[in-house]
């Protein structure tokens, strides 16, 4: 199912973050390999974005290192990082209207130089990215017009255009309906398969989660407090101690995937 | 509605190997118009000088065409206005003695001797140096707008014209005191040193930990403006019946302005312009917000200092060469941003051209029109005001 390489991606050792002095993320270390599909899953508030945007290198750690292919990410320079990483933001802008075709195609913008015109690479990926995400008949209308989920699925575009070895996605389905959420999960899961894509993505939705990716990494209060494949990790203890709900995991028979099942009693007042 | 139109598009058989399309835009029942689509207009720097590679799109027109056009309308109006005025001068007058300037050759004996000293230190000085304001506060006025992602923002939002005002005024209190300075020397330099404290003191408020985030920027502006505005009010008080200078100074004018004020203004225009202009690109990925603009390579502190810093300047000498003229550096990017689209690329020139003549305009409307000199930035406010008003109504009924 996932790719044979355990080429190292990420290193974090002891990443701490906090804004004065609150600890957002504390003693993190984790180890991201090439190749595969990694879930970030945890309540409100554990700490998922912040993690996100370290391994995005938006952000860096106060205390520990993060190093992207044995290399501390410093040592990069800015545009060689956006040519190797993705990221699909929670919060996005879109503050002029700009076209969907010009939003996408400045997912090239790191590979295009100053003052230069985008090669026939650079329009075929965005050509490829708004047909991937469904959004080619509304190439032309301004990004100011569009609807919540269609705004997502040009963010999404625009970053499958930038055509990286790492996405970071950000909740990137929580404003699509269930169709184009799928449609999106299936075409990222794809380029993890076919090119040996790295995604680590923020999924609220834990039956995504299990059904897509290869391994999670569980964040709760600014701490990892399990990490591993899905089956290892998925479990009714898992549950109750990180989300606070009862929930029922059992294997999907069809898929082999882990399915939860919650419990969802209107009546009981707890 | 202004968007949704019904549209069929196909691509072009023609033009094989790039990736061109025809659209047929039904949307509008006046005419049915085909246009040729150029998806790489966004990144497309020769797009913006040929003219047939550039898409058009309903109420946008061809950048190149506009860019080239306004260029063309400044010249013509620089040299038109030359002649107007209590002398009057034909075009053509005007553009001898301007060739005989360039060339060094003798103008014919037959020529009004005056004409060339009129044109040359009378008229000209004062003619490059409001088209130079104009320019100047317009691009300053894009960039504040791009960089802040608000379309109302202006080159005053952090309260650089508080400050050059607060020089400005210095200097009177300063005189009061029995310290005289020659005021053609002291009211720009402390204009200038007030915004340069300004721009410092705002950025000083705004931390830099959020990589000078719009709202955190806007707030610093306000908060040091209205400090400073409290300060040139107690400075009126003190003035007593001397505020009328002060008053005069405010409202801005470019009466009696000199070859040193045109080279002084172009001094910091000029470097700033081409600062802003090779950055145009990142101002345009810095749209998409400050995370995304750094996941795809801006260096968004840093460009955002960087340009914020040169619109800076820019407005603030500027200011300290004519006072405070309102409005330009508002509704040019405004206008020009509803014409062109968001482009920075193709609206940064725009702007410079068209804030150049539209304050040009506004001058020459003082100085050779009306019967007796009306300082500027009250006639800037009193004719852009109003039509800013009748734009925004418009823009609102065609939005939705």
């Amino acid at each position: 199912m996932m790719a044979a390489s355990s080429q190292s991606v990420y290193t974090i050792r002891d990443g701490c973050f906090g804004y004065t002095n609150t600890p957002v993320l504390d003693d993190i270390n984790l180890s991201i390999s090439r190749g595969k599909f990694y879930g970030l899953i945890g309540p409100n508030g554990s700490g998922k974005t912040t993690l996100l945007d370290m391994l995005a290198t938006t952000t860096r750690p106060d205390r520990g290192e993060v190093l992207f292919k044995n290399r501390p990410v410093a040592s990069y320079r800015r545009q060689e990082l956006a040519r190797l990483i993705a990221l699909v933001p929670q919060d996005f802008t879109l503050g002029f209207d700009y076209t969907v075709f010009d939003v996408v195609l400045m997912g090239r913008h790191p590979h295009i130089p100053r003052f230069s015109n985008p090669s026939a690479k650079d329009l075929d990926l965005v050509e490829n990215a708004l047909t991937l995400m469904d959004i080619t008949s509304l190439r032309d209308r301004a990004v100011t017009d569009l609807s919540g989920g269609e705004k997502q699925r040009v963010v999404v575009a625009r970053a499958l255009a930038q055509d990286t070895e790492v996405l970071i996605l950000d909740e990137a389905t929580s404003n699509l309906d269930i169709r184009h959420t799928i449609e999106i999960m299936r075409v990222i899961y794809g380029r993890v398969v076919k090119t040996a894509v790295t995604v680590v993505a923020a999924i609220h939705d834990l039956n995504l989660a299990a059904a897509f990716c290869d391994e999670l990494v569980v964040l709760d209060k600014g701490r990892i407090v399990a990490g591993g494949p899905v089956q290892e990790i998925l479990t009714n203890e898992l549950i109750r101690q990180v989300f606070s709900v009862e929930g029922h995991v059992y294997l999907h028979s069809h898929t082999q995937t882990p399915r939860v099942e919650y419990e969802l009693n209107k009546n009981d007042t707890g | 509605m202004g968007r949704r139109g019904k549209r069929t598009i196909r691509k072009s058989e023609d033009l094989p190997g790039r990736l061109y399309h025809i659209i047929e835009d039904r949307s509008y029942d006046k005419d049915l118009r085909i246009v040729w689509d150029i998806p790489d207009r966004f990144f497309n720097w020769s797009g913006i000088f040929f003219l047939d590679r550039i898409k058009e799109q309903e109420t946008r027109v061809r950048p190149a065409l506009f860019i080239s056009l306004l260029a063309v309308v400044l010249a013509t109006t620089i040299v038109m206005v030359t002649g107007m005025g209590f002398l009057k001068i034909s075009p053509a007058e005007v553009v001898q003695v301007l060739l005989s300037r360039i060339t060094g050759k003798a103008l014919p004996g037959t020529f009004n001797a005056v004409f060339p000293l009129v044109v040359m230190d009378v008229r000209l000085p004062r003619i490059l140096t409001s088209a130079i304001v104009g320019g100047g506060l317009a691009v300053a006025g894009g960039v504040f707008q791009a960089i802040l992602l608000n379309p109302l923002a202006d080159p005053y939002t952090l309260g650089i014209s508080s400050g050059a005002a607060f020089g400005a005024a210095m200097v009177l209190i300063l005189t009061i005191f029995g310290i005289s300075l020659p005021v053609w020397v002291s009211v720009p330099l402390f204009a200038f040193l007030g915004a340069l404290a300004t721009l410092f003191a705002v950025f000083a408020l705004a931390s830099p930990h959020d990589n000078y985030s719009s709202n955190t920027l806007i707030l610093s502006g306000v908060i040091i403006a209205s400090i400073l505005s409290a300060g040139i009010g107690f400075i009126k008080y003190l003035a007593d019946e001397k505020v009328g200078i002060i008053i005069f100074w405010l409202m801005g004018s470019f009466v009696g302005k000199s070859w040193t004020d045109v080279i002084l203004t172009l001094s910091f225009t000029l470097p700033g312009v081409l600062v802003i202009l090779y950055f145009t690109r990142d101002l345009n990925i810095m749209a998409l917000g400050a995370r995304t603009a750094e996941s795809l390579g801006v260096e968004t502190g840093k460009t955002r200092k960087i340009l914020l810093v040169w619109a800076s300047l820019i407005t603030a000498i500027c200011v300290s060469v004519s006072g405070i003229i309102g409005f330009v550096g508002l509704i040019v990017p405004h206008l020009l941003r509803l014409l062109l689209g968001p482009d920075n690329r193709v609206l940064i020139p725009a702007c410079f051209f068209g804030g150049a003549i539209l304050l040009l305009f506004a001058d020459t409307i003082t100085r050779a029109i009306l019967p007796s000199e009306l300082p500027i930035g009250v006639l800037t406010s009193l004719i852009g005001g109003p039509f800013f008003c009748y734009i925004f109504r418009k823009r609102q009924g065609g939005m939705r």
